[in-house]
């Protein structure tokens, strides 16, 4: 018999990403690459993970906000976009760290983000807005303070989740002002791992069903515990 | 009770295991029951899917519908003499809550969230019943005699309700369930379809319209010479089925409610549907628009977000192709014009330079030059043509660096890939 299998299903599960790319991340490890590019190389694994996940690849969807960087300010560098359209492209590190206008140009995007897929009738999941920095906010305090006030009523309001993620010499207090959630330090500078497990969170999180609780992979491959 | 038949029904109701859970080894959570009055007049139909993330949802989804089920049928001898009134809806309440407190016994806490199940029931009757939703998953309803060329012959529809995010719904088992309950009169239908969300997306499309293609086949399953058995055979096959795994990969089940001596008059029931899908598929040009445009809706709102700033929100309709078409013959007369121009300077320089002895340079130079302005003036009616609202306002990627510039570059690509195709 032939029967309509058409999928008619939409649905997307937004990310925007917070990344410092101020002065600091120019500085070299061990192995003499610099923080900027282990965090290109690990955008680029985010990339192709995405890419290779068959859930993920149809339902994620990125934005890309820089902190820092050649302008020396925070801007929306790539609007919502797709992950099987999805092209890392190198940041270049320089400038202080303007986040709190990163964040909330972040939280800005997510309600646009949110709006567009409503008015085209696509569901979504609850975005996510994911900040790491390897520093502490130069913005002005009550600027700080508003980006605080902000993000903790989108967490708390659903509008979002938030996380946060420190590399060697974040101020992590400050960073974990913005989230309900402890901020999370990363061990060493291992970016790549981050962003495998950030695929395969994105992954699991659009796979999700009314009433499931998403079951985020562990963060241990690339978290710092501390001993 | 899974199938039933009997001089007044016929029924039968199949779940099938997502891949989701399949692959984990878990057992599907969706559940139906059903159950039918003594009087034989009335039938209870009752479907249940459990909470991914509940603990016990498995457990909760069988209690729930079987419980339900078997309360539909005690209200429909109530009803058989007593007239209806508000004592229903307490009724219907009394035995939500009752299930609530049986959860509350299994469970060791006062907690009762690891039952989360939603419900879909529905208790029909010779002349109508009442519906009683709570979450997501659907009912649809309908007669069987509907004029074929008349109304949409599903008349009925409870559709899912999902909070703002698409994986949050609400439960018998939530907090404010009683604000989310929905009681509605099912009306004369001769034929009641429920199902869980994963039924649903095989069933419906994105704006909850039963799919004709769909539904056609499953009512097609409930002709004269069917039974329960082959109708149930026949739910497991359209849900088994490799294809339903690519819609998606919840738990399924859809469960099937028709009145017999209405299936044994209308013959097929499924014809209609059947006839509107293959209408539909032989208007070629119109249908062929609308599809063209479904499976770009799905492609453009891929790269939509990336156009988002540039101002293109909605897919191509045909208005836009027609408007494109129009620009593309208004750049041919352009270009025909400014050929005839080209070509009169051309043989004004021709006619001096026989005229007037001027060197060879000079005349040469003189035709470049007539070549040139004209060309760069068609040029920009071609690109104004072709893509006036692909390009990306020119501000914004000024400002961005490497990576923007071949965003652009694809952005302008792929409407274009899209245009050509059509």
């Amino acid at each position: 018999m032939n029967v309509d299998y058409s999928n008619n299903a939409q649905q997307r599960t937004p990310c925007v990403l917070v990344l410092d790319a101020s002065g600091s991340m120019g500085s070299r490890g061990n192995n003499g690459k610099t923080r900027i590019d282990l965090l290109n190389e690990g955008v680029k694994q985010l990339e192709l993970a995405l890419k290779s996940d068959e859930a993920a690849v149809s339902r994620v969807q990125i934005a890309i906000v820089i902190v820092g960087g050649p302008t020396n300010d925070a801007e929306l560098l790539m609007d919502w976009t797709d992950a099987n359209y999805f092209q890392a492209f190198p940041l270049s590190s320089g400038g202080v760290t303007p986040l709190g206008k990163g964040i909330r140009l972040g939280l800005e995007a997510i309600e646009n983000g949110k709006s567009e897929l409503r008015q085209q009738g696509i569901s979504y999941t609850r975005p996510w807005l994911m900040i790491i920095s390897d520093g502490e906010p130069t913005d002005p305090p009550s600027e700080w303070q508003m980006t605080v006030t902000q993000a903790r009523q989108a967490e708390q309001q659903k509008k979002a989740e938030v996380f946060c993620i420190g590399v060697e010499g974040a101020n992590l207090s400050r960073l974990g002002e913005v989230s309900s959630k402890p901020p999370l330090e990363l061990d060493g500078l291992k970016f790549s791992e981050l962003f495998i497990w950030l695929s395969s969170s994105l992954s699991a999180a659009s796979r999700s069903r009314p009433g499931d609780t998403v079951q985020l992979p562990s963060t241990d491959p690339w978290r710092n515990v501390g001993i | 009770m899974l199938e039933f038949e009997s001089d007044q029904w016929l029924f039968a109701a199949k779940s099938v295991c997502g891949l989701g859970h399949e692959r984990i080894g878990e057992p599907c959570q969706d559940d139906a029951r059903a159950a039918v009055s003594r009087s034989g007049d009335w039938m209870a139909v009752v479907v249940c899917d459990g909470a991914g993330s509940a603990a016990r949802a498995k457990e909760a989804s069988s209690l729930a519908a079987e419980r339900f089920s078997e309360a539909l049928v005690e209200l429909s001898e109530k009803l058989e003499t007593t007239l209806p009134g508000d004592w229903v809806n307490d009724f219907i309440v009394g035995k939500i809550l009752a299930i609530r407190e049986t959860f509350r016994a299994l469970s060791n806490s006062s907690e009762i969230r690891e039952f989360h199940t939603t419900l879909v029931a529905a208790l029909l009757g010779p002349s109508g019943g009442l519906g009683i939703h709570i979450g997501d998953g659907a009912l649809y309803g309908g007669k069987a005699d509907v004029d074929p060329a008349g109304a949409d012959p599903c008349s009925l529809k409870s559709e899912p309700e999902n909070g703002e995010y698409l994986n949050e719904t609400f439960f018998i088992t939530s907090q404010d369930w009683i604000k989310h309950i929905r009681v509605f009169p099912l009306g004369n239908v001769d034929w009641l379809v429920l199902c869980s969300d994963g039924g649903d997306a095989l069933l419906s499309d994105s704006k909850q319209q039963l799919k004709p293609g769909f539904i056609g086949p499953l009512l097609t399953m409930c002709g004269p010479s069917a039974s329960a058995a082959s109708l149930a055979q026949g739910i497991d096959a359209l849900l088994s089925d490799p294809n339903a795994n690519s819609v998606t990969h919840d738990d399924k089940t859809i469960a099937v409610l028709v009145k017999n001596h209405k299936r044994k008059e209308t013959g097929d029931l499924g014809q209609k549907w059947q006839g509107l899908w293959h209408k539909k598929s032989a208007e070629s040009d119109d249908l062929a628009v609308i599809k063209r445009g479904q499976r770009e809706t799905s492609e453009t709102s891929n790269v939509t977000t990336r156009k988002a700033k540039a101002g293109k929100l909605k897919p191509k309709s045909k208005i836009e192709k027609k408007r494109f078409s129009t620009l593309f013959i208004i750049s041919i007369v352009m270009f025909i014009v400014v050929l005839g121009v080209l070509l009169g300077v051309l043989f004004y320089t021709k006619k001096e330079a026989t005229n007037s002895p001027r060197s060879v340079e000079q005349r040469v130079e003189g035709a470049s030059a007539g070549v040139k302005s004209p060309k760069r003036s068609s040029d920009k009616s071609d690109s104004t043509s072709v893509a006036p609202q692909d390009a990306p306002p020119p501000a914004q990627n000024s400002q961005k660096k490497g990576p923007s510039e071949k965003e652009s570059e694809s952005e302008r690509n792929i409407p274009k890939a899209s245009e050509t195709k059509v």
